[in-house]
């Protein structure tokens, strides 16, 4: 466990993929920018959990106009770090392009910069260190008859109040941003009324547009975009996984 | 005249009357059948009664004949009743030539029909020759026209890609559905697809049967060349099974019969398949698959703008083909101009079974500085599939007339009232990061949020403490029962504390093996270990509900007693402390166990 969270806190990128991010860069400064997602795409593969490098090849793929796939890296930085403006805003900007707005109409920003602050992970985290310490204090406090009880007690019940706070802020986010999310990747995606392209055709959505995943029949996906409410079939080659 | 003359003369006219009242007429529902096909005989009996006689049918030469039903129509017209039943048959060939149907009679007719000609001939697919007969009452049915079927066809063979080619799926009955019928759509792979509503209904005359049908149509806009299967359409319904089911029959209780007997049928029909042609060499280089026959058109909503005011170039492009498909036109690379995001709309028109419309698309754009810009056409290519030849639309060139710009204005602010809704955005995303990610904290917790199955360690810490802390309640809860429970504990600590002690302190150390015994039997009887007498002792633990054994109360007396000895007289007892412990360690683990039985 010990190595485990220094292995995560001393990450830092070997000095190969410093130099392949060097030539990703370089690629994407001469307007090649197909060669430099395909680089870039490499790197992140090898480092899913590094925010700067999903931006970086998102950046990319947006400069080669493949808004979908721009638009499913943005998310995926964002959901790795999001309190970093840059990534904000290129996906805010991704998303305007698709025709949907990053923040939900009738929410006040700083309500929702607030309230994707902190990373579903980063909630995890602290909702599990709020748990442990919650459960530990708890354990000695059942246990034994510790001289300062009182400010034993007061620490208890920080880390009960932080347990159940972060908890149910880690609930939240999941409910606003479920994990079961696609990106429409095709440039004229047909919904369809049924699973299969016998079907008639619902709407379009475009690319780049956020979806909801509902289920699944052989090589269809049934998906709700979120902004208009409406469901139906799509081919599972035509949208992206979240 | 007198009068019995009169009356028997009324009474013969009345008679001839009725003998005349009764006609018989045939006919068929053609002349000509080949010898594989089958024709249909209609006898019509009709009179001014309600009883009417049968035909009678001579022997027909080279037919085989079978009765296929019949129906009767009664009416009253001005107080007179009029009758008429139609006798069906259906005369199967034996063999070619030429025939004649005789003169067929009805008892009280005054005359037969006249004869009527038929030639078979020896053809696998007849041309139907039309009787001269009535078509709706010559062919109520014929054993060969099924009651209902389907049929799938396709308006062309052979198609480019991203060509239309029209699917008509037809669903025929001449006879009553019961309930609703369902219709599966032919499975397609390599298609788009646009439905053309609405399903068409109507009637049609076949093998001289009338049918109702109802039609369903698809555009197809095949993906990719080769030959693209059409995968078989159903349609799942259910009929009456009595005869006399014939929706154009007028007899109420045939029809009232066909109602009792549903059937479920399930019709498909034969696969197809369209051969799709790859679009020819000669692509231009802004082709992007289109396939039609299109024009485009622009305009400016506002032609006079003022520097950093919003303007609208609004683009359509209209005609046939699968106008959703139609890309956003490229913009013109202008550098007096900025333009903003566009937004695209789709009228999709299917007049005539052809797809077609309009696309229109509305783009924001802003001139940077004063004057006359002129923009140019917007265009792009499609592949005429007539022609079998790339063409181009074009739109004309429109001219922007920008006017300097009133101080203080921006392009948030004017877009703002030109486009609502619409938010100003900068131009371009930002810059790649170019500094590795530093981890730190986020990642400390990313990592905690992945210790998985170790985040059972605090609650089974938890769970531990809590268990240990409610046995430490039950015991301060029943003092006596803790005493009972830790007895042997207790003893055992002395005897440790004994057989600890050197050699020349055995009186002490016999004592302390005369207090662990007698403190053993205390606890466990719950009394004071103070005045506590072996024979109290051995009474005391004879009864309680789980006494040891006779044998090793025996043993208790003897090791009381020594210990007694070795503690007032230590010259008298032999051998160690420390064995003497040991011994009395077993004894009272032998009594507690036995006390546990």
């Amino acid at each position: 466990m010990l190595p485990a969270l220094l292995t995560a806190m001393l990450a830092l990128p070997s000095p190969a993929a410093a130099a392949d991010a060097e030539g990703a860069r370089a690629l994407y400064d001469a307007g090649r920018y197909g060669e430099a997602a395909a680089a870039y795409a490499l790197l992140a593969d090898a480092s899913p959990r590094d925010a700067a490098l999903q931006y970086n090849l998102s950046n990319a793929l947006f400069k080669t106009g493949r808004l979908g796939r721009a638009v499913t890296g943005y998310e995926r930085a964002f959901a790795l770090d999001p309190r970093d403006r840059d990534i904000r805003f290129n996906l805010e900007f991704a998303l305007k392009k698709a025709g949907e707005e990053f923040v939900p109409p009738g929410t006040p920003p700083i309500l929702f910069w607030a309230f994707t602050a902190l990373s579903e992970r980063e909630l995890a985290g602290l909702h599990w260190l709020a748990a442990w310490i919650s459960m530990l204090l708890a354990a000695v406090w059942l246990m034994g008859r510790p001289p300062r009880r009182e400010l034993l007690e007061t620490f208890l019940a920080s880390a009960l109040a932080s347990w159940i706070f972060f908890g149910a802020w880690w609930g939240g986010l999941r409910a606003v941003l479920p994990p079961d999310r696609g990106v429409i990747v095709s440039p004229r995606a047909e919904v369809r009324h049924g699973p299969g392209p016998g079907f008639g055709v619902a709407f379009t959505a475009p690319e780049g547009r956020r979806v909801r995943i509902l289920g699944s029949s052989g090589a269809w996906l049934e998906v709700g975009v979120l902004k208009e409410g409406e469901k139906g079939w799509i081919e599972a080659s035509a949208v992206e996984r979240l | 005249m007198s009068i019995i003359p009169a009356a028997a003369a009324a009474v013969l006219l009345s008679c001839a009357c009725a003998e005349a009242a009764v006609t018989v007429s045939a006919e068929i529902n053609r002349a000509r059948v080949s010898a594989n096909d089958q024709l249909v005989l209609s006898v019509t009996i009709s009179g001014d009664q309600a009883s009417l006689p049968a035909p009678q049918l001579p022997p027909i030469q080279g037919f085989s004949l079978y009765e296929s039903g019949r129906s009767q129509n009664l009416s009253f017209i001005n107080g007179k009743m009029t009758a008429s039943i139609i006798y069906t048959y259906v005369l199967a060939p034996r063999s070619t030539g030429k025939f004649k149907i005789p003169p067929i009679h009805a008892p009280g007719a005054e005359r037969a029909t006249d004869p009527i000609d038929i030639e078979v001939l020896n053809e696998q697919s007849p041309q139907a020759v039309p009787a001269p007969t009535n078509p709706a009452r010559a062919a109520p049915r014929a054993a060969r026209s099924p009651d209902v079927f389907i049929t799938a066809s396709l308006d062309k063979t052979r198609v480019f890609v991203n060509q239309q080619a029209t699917l008509s799926v037809r669903f025929y009955y001449a006879t009553r559905l019961l309930g609703d019928s369902h219709y599966e759509a032919p499975k397609l792979s390599g298609f788009l697809t646009e439905d053309l509503p609405p399903v068409r209904e109507g009637t049609t005359e076949i093998n001289g049967r009338f049918y109702h049908f109802s039609e369903i149509k698809s555009a197809l806009f095949p993906v990719q060349a080769g030959k693209l299967k059409i995968g078989p359409a159903a349609v799942r319904c259910q009929v009456a099974r009595a005869p006399g089911a014939d929706p154009f029959e007028t007899d109420f209780f045939d029809r009232l019969l066909s109602m009792s007997a549903p059937q479920s049928l399930t019709l498909t029909t034969e696969p197809l398949t369209l051969d799709v042609d790859a679009l020819p060499e000669g692509k231009p280089e802004d082709f992007t698959g289109v396939v039609g026959k299109l024009s485009a058109s622009a305009e400016m909503d506002h032609p006079d703008a003022k520097v950093g005011e919003a303007a609208t170039l609004v683009v359509k492009v209209s005609g046939t083909g699968n106008i959703k498909s139609v890309p956003e036109p490229k913009r013109p690379n202008l550098p007096s101009v900025r333009f903003f995001s566009s937004e695209n709309s789709a009228n999709v028109d299917r007049t005539g079974d052809r797809i077609g419309g309009t696309k229109t698309f509305r783009t924001v754009l802003m001139p940077r500085v004063s004057g006359e810009i002129r923009l140019p056409p917007v265009e792009f290519s499609y592949f005429d599939a007539d022609t079998r030849s790339y063409l181009r639309a074009k739109t004309a060139s429109l001219v922007l007339r920008a006017a300097a710009g009133t101080a203080g204005s921006t392009a948030g602010a004017v877009l703002s009232q030109a486009a609502p809704g619409l938010t100003d955005i900068e131009a371009d995303i930002r810059y790649l990061k170019t500094r590795p990610e530093t981890a730190g904290i986020s990642a400390v917790l990313t990592a905690w949020a992945a210790l998985g199955p170790w985040h059972a360690l605090p609650a089974t810490a938890f769970l531990i403490a809590a268990a240990l802390a409610w046995r430490r309640r039950s015991l301060d809860l029943d003092p006596r029962g803790r005493r009972r429970r830790e007895a042997l504990r207790r003893a055992e600590d002395r005897l440790r504390q004994a057989s600890a002690l050197p050699a020349e302190q055995s009186a002490r150390a016999a004592a302390i093996v005369d207090e662990a015994l007698a403190g053993f039997v205390a606890d466990k009887l719950g009394v004071a270990a103070a005045g506590l007498t072996l024979k109290t002792s051995v009474e005391g633990l004879s009864s309680l509900p789980k006494p040891p054994s006779a044998q090793t109360l025996e043993k208790l007396k003897d090791a009381w007693g020594e210990a007694d000895l070795r503690r007032f007289a230590p010259g008298a007892a032999g051998g160690e402390s420390a064995l003497f412990a040991g011994e009395i360690a077993r004894l009272l683990k032998t009594l507690e166990r036995e006390m546990r039985r």
